[in-house]
């Protein structure tokens, strides 16, 4: 009997999932380790205690191993893995006669010689697949039995492995197929680090073709550094055996820097690594010359190369449930050029992919200390949202440009909270109606409104000042689209300097290269100049009469939340959410805010703000307010609905764009409102997965309402 | 299975012996009175240690092989063919150069007390009429049955060629000597057999070749071979195991597996150039006796098992280490010679000497190939 896959979290495209094994009442949670059993080393002590530790799955290599170590706790992944013929040329069955409780069979088929050339290797498959789908048209009721099986795909020196893809569509297409596949193992496919790019590419397309709700096995000669890049493409687990096998082939693992030979290793101190291993290894280097007079070695380097793939899922897990993946990734990639050019490779060929599915419902923090980190996806989800959702305030008179900060949020640091004294001081009562714009590298600019907003909040850059060539231009694309927005007749005021004043300046130079106009800005140079710029601009608003528009009547906070509700849910969310007014609680733990309406004496609860993430989580009233705002509905087929989730089967439509994590209004089949939740997978996961979770119901409408 | 597949390896194997060909057919100074080479070494007979006297025809070569079917995915012993117009009294010059070069070790293993098979070898079919004319392999037999310490005789040949009337007529001259076929078998499975070694017969045409020479009072040893292209390790110490099996049952008086080694223009050395092929561990050689083996089949049947390029890369062989490969023969050799299944018994061989085993054991499990 097979698990069930359940996503219970994406960020991007990688995800974590729970592996449920009903039967055995088995649990566990992606990403994972699928370990192979090896007869010959179950003796070994560290080995059989590796066995044992959770987010393992065992891999066995034929039906006609035995499992001889205690396995309650784990899934077995079983291999047919065959090629062999009857005499009257019959395959033999994939299918094990019998399969265990807590067993998911996969079909595969070794193809040791698919190069003779790639023509060969699409034969074979084109046979492959008929004896699958023949075997299982033969023996339904295994197939209900098993619960569920894996295929192997092998692309192992295939010249052009899309040569398969065609085949593979049509296999997937049969619905015994895609009805009951639930892993898909792809061997590799990564092996060859020269076209490494090209295997992403094909990689992806390939998924295209799957169910979303499917466990994706990385297989083949790859090394830990990797694992992350890998996990972050959307395999969920990893297959460690090539790591034995380097071990046995004399290949020491050393973070970061990959494979080195055993050979080559000599001294105590070579070994920087703590593990079991490298201390038995360590403790034998007294008694033995040279490693390889230690009888056990090559053992004691394949179970150390084992432990350090283990320990990187562990760390690739950690930064997930962070939402601190692409962080991790950008650190990795800065020492290994393999994965400087995938990332490079993804951030210029996949946006939509990858950038897109961001979910910036996070509160970790985003160091971002390198080039890559301009194109990070959670930078660029930011600048996008802040592109297409958020508008100037439209009370501002004055928009005043401003460094960023190291503190954040900015107006909690120093310099900044002197800024605000400054303006203040100066404006008086004609405050509110100067916005403030701080720039940075590599977000391109916040509005003071936002500023809490993740990852505005959160993210860190390492040095500031220099500013290089792509810095100056994303940054100054970013303030041309904001002085674009402003009313014709703002005043603007930028000070700034260094890396700063360049981009803005940049920035002036674009706006009036496109709009074949000038702008009037001043750059003072001091805070007395500065102080006085805002006064002089000041002088020369209040001579022209200032007309009351809808925005004047609120308040700072309130212009803040409809604005962190606009950048949150789209343009024009937060006067739906708000009103003319609203009401702020601040809790006890100084995190949230409530969100109230002035209705019901300002009791009306519309939501909750939490200043860590600067997200909106909706309360009932507050999403019926959203109801009919456009990219945030989760459309069911039945208004009849109850308990905490909602499954694929009750949803019509989720809304293009929504990511995982983000706040949704779930709507009923005649589009009326029914409640709010928040989504488990984002909608493109959705829509192509058979089953599971969808949305988690924070509210929905209560009986007789 | 699809035709197409079995198509295309027979394509690949066309190309290759082609290649093998142009080649050959560059070749003009060949000597047709020398044999391809003759040698004597120490070897096992049915009931005792002996010598075996091998000399290695240059034929036409092998009627499968000069087919258009182009012969088996293993096999290069085509490369050693001579010309097409290669004259019978040439092939009786080949014998007499080798046995006048090996006359005197003859000699000398008469007077040790000690018995000699001598073996014809073509790099084809001893009976292909084609290869040798009836009149020459009678004059051949003839020739060398009362040479000194000649206990019996060993000729290969594809089953297809194995017919009363040539048979009787050997035996007529054997002077009582046994007389022996070398048949390759190969596998018993007629997939391994016909598509991935595309050895043209079925297992049927090999049971009935068996028969008819017994029936002639001629005895059969068959060949087997391990690892087949295409197969990986694994698979193939099955099919081996299932094979020595069912050879037994279907009459063989002696059974040599042959852990394939990679020869020129052949599919498995195009397999092996792309490292798409690795030549079986002795390990496997070990773990299909042990598997197949009874005391009781070894007193019926003799097995044997003599690799070439034994040790190297391109044959039967372990890890890199010159010592584990010498230690590991010298089990097989042991075994081979005393036909005594305690030798390969798992409790008395030196496992944990090389580090090895344990590459062995994962390559069993994972590897592909
Ligand atoms: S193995 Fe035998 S039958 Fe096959 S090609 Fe070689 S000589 Fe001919
Ligand atoms: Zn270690
Ligand atoms: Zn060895």
């Amino acid at each position: 009997m097979s698990f069930r896959l359940d996503i219970l979290a994406e960020d991007g495209v990688a995800r974590l999932c729970s592996l449920n094994n009903k039967a055995m009442e088995i649990k566990v949670k992606t990403p994972i380790a699928v370990l192979p059993i090896i007869d010959y080393l179950l003796d070994n002590d560290h080995y059989a205690y590796l066995l044992k530790q959770q987010n393992i799955v065992y891999m066995t290599s034929s039906p006609d191993q035995t499992i001889p170590i205690s396995q309650e706790n784990h899934l077995i992944f079983q291999y047919s893995k065959t090629n062999y013929y009857t005499s009257d040329l019959r395959p033999e069955p994939l299918l094990p006669a019998q399969v265990s409780e807590n067993t998911t069979h996969f079909f595969s088929k070794t193809c040791p010689s698919s190069m003779l050339h790639d023509e060969f290797a699409v034969e074979w498959y084109t046979q492959f697949f008929q004896e699958i789908i023949k075997e299982i048209e033969e023996e339904p009721q295994k197939i209900e039995k098993m619960n569920g099986f894996g295929v192997v795909m092998n692309f192992h020196d295939l010249r052009n492995p899309d040569i398969l893809l065609n085949l593979i569509e049509s296999f997937v297409s049969n619905p015994l197929i895609y009805n009951n596949i639930v892993a898909l193992k792809i061997d590799g496919l990564f092996d060859k680090k020269m076209d490494y790019t090209s295997s992403v590419d094909t990689f992806l397309r390939l998924k295209k073709l799957f169910p979303a709700d499917l466990l994706y096995i990385a297989s083949g000669l790859i090394l830990p550094y990797e694992y992350a890049f890998l996990i972050n493409l959307g395999f969920d687990a990893i297959d460690l055996s090539y790591l034995l096998h380097t071990g046995y082939f004399g290949l020491y693992y050393r973070h970061e820097e990959g494979m080195e030979w055993v050979r080559k290793l000599h001294s105590i101190e070579e070994f920087a690594c703590n593990c079991e291993e490298c201390d038995v290894v360590r403790e034998l280097l007294t008694e033995f010359s040279v490693i390889s007079d230690i009888p056990s070695f090559y053992t004691n380097f394949a179970l150390h190369n084992l432990r350090c793939g283990l320990m990187e899922i562990e760390r690739v897990r950690k930064n997930i449930q962070r939402g601190s993946l692409s962080t991790y990734l950008e650190r990795k990639s800065q020492l290994s050029l393999l994965l400087l050019s995938a990332l490079r490779h993804i951030q210029k060929n996949y946006p939509s992919i990858f950038n897109s599915t961001q979910s910036l419902n996070k509160e970790t923090s985003l160091p971002c200390t390198t080039p890559l980190s301009y194109h990070n996806p959670n930078v660029e989800q930011y600048r996008q949202k802040l592109r297409h959702n958020v508008e100037p305030r439209p009370n501002t008179k004055i928009c005043i440009f401003l460094p960023c900060s190291m503190g954040k949020p900015y107006s909690k640091s120093k310099s900044h909270r002197n800024f605000i004294k400054i303006i203040k001081n100066a404006a008086k009562k004609w405050y509110k109606y100067i916005s403030e714009v701080i720039i940075t590298s590599p977000l391109g600019i916040v509005p003071r409104e936002i500023e809490e907003v993740f990852p505005a909040a959160h993210y860190d850059i390492s040095v500031t000042g220099d500013w290089d060539a792509e810095e100056l231009q994303l940054t100054s694309r970013e303030i041309v689209d904001w002085i674009k927005k402003l009313p014709h007749n703002v005043k603007i005021i930028a000070y700034l300097h260094g890396g700063y004043q360049k981009a803005f300046e940049l920035a002036m130079q674009i706006i009036e290269s496109e709009e074949k106009s000038t702008i009037t800005y001043s750059i003072p140079s001091n805070i007395d100049e500065f102080s006085d710029a805002i006064i002089h601009s000041l002088e020369e608003l209040t001579k022209q009469e200032t007309s009351g528009r809808i925005g004047d009547s609120l308040s700072n906070e309130e212009q803040s939340i409809k604005m962190i509700a606009d950048f949150q849910f789209g343009t024009g969310a937060g006067t739906a959410l708000i009103g003319s007014a609203a009401r702020f609680l601040q809790s006890r733990n100084d995190n949230i805010k409530t969100i109230n309406g002035f209705e019901s004496h300002g009791k009306l609860q519309l939501g909750r703000y939490l200043r860590s993430s600067g997200h909106i989580t909706l309360n009932y009233q507050g999403g019926e307010r959203l109801s009919e705002q456009p990219g945030i509905a989760v459309t069911l087929n039945t208004a009849d609905i109850s308990g905490t989730t909602i499954f694929k089967p009750g949803i019509e439509h989720v809304d293009e764009g929504l990511c995982a994590g983000d706040e949704c209004v779930i709507l009923g089949p005649n589009s009326e409102y029914l409640g709010v939740g928040s989504l488990v997978v984002r909608s493109e996961t959705y829509s192509r997965m058979r089953r599971g979770a969808v949305v988690k119901i924070r509210k929905l409408k209560k009986e007789g309402e | 299975m699809s035709e197409k597949i079995a198509l295309m390896i027979k394509k690949q194997t066309r190309m290759l012996r082609d290649r093998a060909k142009e080649r050959i057919n560059k070749h003009t100074n060949w000597n047709l009175q020398k044999p391809v080479t003759s040698w004597i070494a120490e070897d096992r007979l049915h009931d005792e240690m002996g010598y075996e006297f091998t000399i290695i025809f240059r034929t036409c070569a092998c009627s499968w092989a000069r087919s258009d079917d182009a012969g088996c995915t293993m096999c290069g012993y085509f490369n050693d063919k001579g010309p097409d117009s290669i004259l019978q009294s040439q092939i009786l010059d080949q014998l007499q150069y080798a046995i006048s070069k090996h006359l005197k070790k003859l000699d000398e293993i008469q007077k040790e007390g000690k018995k000699t098979t001598i073996k014809f070898f073509s790099s084809g079919s001893f009976l292909d009429n084609e290869e040798f004319r009836p009149e020459t392999r009678i004059e051949i037999i003839k020739q060398v049955v009362n040479l000194p310490s000649i206990h019996n005789i060993l000729a290969e040949t594809r089953p297809e060629f194995v017919k009363e009337d040539s048979l009787k007529s050997l035996m007529a001259v054997c002077n009582e000597k046994p007389l022996e076929l070398g048949i390759g078998m190969e596998s018993s499975n007629d997939y391994v057999r016909e598509i991935l070694i595309n050895k043209g017969f079925s297992s049927q045409n090999l049971k009935d070749s068996i028969k008819i020479a017994h029936k002639c009072g001629v005895l059969v040893k068959t060949y087997l071979l391990l690892k087949p292209p295409f197969l990986n390790e694994k698979t193939a110490i099955r099919d081996a195991v299932q094979s020595i099996k069912d050879a037994v049952t279907w009459g063989a008086d002696s059974i040599s597996l042959n852990p394939v080694n990679i020869q020129a223009f052949t599919l498995a050395e195009l397999l092996f150039n792309h490292q798409k092929y690795r030549s079986p561990w002795i390990y496997s050689v070990i773990s299909v006796f042990q598997k197949a083996l009874t005391q009781e089949i070894l007193d019926r049947v003799l097995i044997l098992c003599s690799p070439s390029a034994a040790g190297k890369e391109r044959g039967v062989h372990n890890c890199h280490d010159k010592a584990c490969n010498s230690t590991w023969l010298k089990i097989m050799n042991e075994f081979i010679s005393t036909q005594n299944m305690d030798i390969i018994d798992p409790k008395n061989l030196p496992y944990e000497e090389c580090s090895c085993w344990g590459e062995y054991n994962l390559f069993l499990e994972r590897s592909p190939i």
